[in-house]
């Protein structure tokens, strides 16, 4: 119990650096293809992929919350030893993993989507 | 002193300060979660030092307490771990010229760093647990489940 709090804030996937547009939120970032990106189908697909980046990022959430009270529930039933609890974490391990990985693809759809230009507009 | 002759001893620590400073301990941790709110942090962390002041210099408090700083500077670790994570990761991805490659490396090297912390964090807490009588532990759980899943519904609320 006395971690809790550290491994939840530990598990979150956003910035705190709201200096730009970021793949961690893909709702500004839908904003902002509108916003910089002309009407068609470029714009298109690129909110696509917006959607899809929410999509991933809404199942990892899901998944945290899942992991951690399953992680309250073990330490209030039962008085599991730190090597069970780590057990019961380390599936969330693998799709945090797999959500970073999810990520980055996302990212390469859109680099190959956009120009540069695009892109520098997108993020500067 | 074996754990079981030291169950069948009144506590030794004062069941009040024990739970006051579970709590100050979420805080402190807490107040790592967020970069904007230093002066909590601060605030909890003067909190925690005069509880930690306050307590006798011999037997279980000095154990309990010095696993609860142990805890603290773990958890500090992992907090910044994170944050740095997350903020190297997310300018990463907006870099139109970061490869998959340097991505994918970022987040082996954060994995792994991350996982050995968590896991350390849960050893000491177990070694926490194996401080306290059962009847100070179930107290310390409840409080800092009731807080801990405040702060968790926060935070996640973020996301």
């Amino acid at each position: 119990m006395p971690v809790l709090v550290t491994l939840a804030a530990a598990s979150t996937l956003f910035t705190q650096d709201t200096s730009g547009v970021s793949f961690l939120d893909p709702k500004a970032m839908r904003e902002r293809c509108i916003d910089v990106i002309d009407d068609g189908n470029v714009r298109k697909r690129a909110l696509d992929l917006t959607e899809a980046l929410e999509k991933l990022l809404g199942q990892y959430s899901k998944a945290v919350v899942a992991a951690l009270d399953a992680y309250r529930a073990e330490t209030i039933a039962v008085a599991s030893s730190a090597t069970d609890l780590i057990e019961l974490l380390t599936a969330l391990d693998t799709q945090r993993t797999e959500t970073l990985q999810g990520i980055i693809r996302i990212r390469q759809s859109l680099r190959e989507l956009l120009t540069v230009k695009q892109w520098d507009r997108l993020f500067l | 002193m074996k754990r079981e002759e030291r169950y069948k001893q009144p506590p030794s620590l004062e069941r009040r300060r024990v739970l006051r400073l579970a709590a100050a301990s979420v805080l402190v941790v807490g107040g790592c979660a967020n970069l904007n709110r230093t002066s909590d942090l601060d605030a909890s962390l003067q909190d925690l030092d005069t509880l930690l002041a306050q307590s006798a210099p011999e037997g279980a408090q000095d154990d309990v307490n010095a696993i609860a700083r142990r805890i603290e500077s773990r958890a500090r670790d992992l907090a910044t771990e994170h944050r740095e994570f997350v903020n190297g990761f997310d300018r990463m991805l907006a870099k139109h010229s970061a490869t998959e490659a340097q991505l994918d490396q970022l987040i082996e090297i954060h994995q792994r760093r991350r996982t050995w912390l968590r896991n350390d964090l849960l050893y000491l807490q177990e070694e926490l647990r194996a401080s306290l009588s059962p009847q100070d532990w179930a107290q310390v759980a409840k409080v800092l489940n009731e807080t801990g899943t405040g702060v968790t519904v926060y935070t996640l609320s973020e996301v």
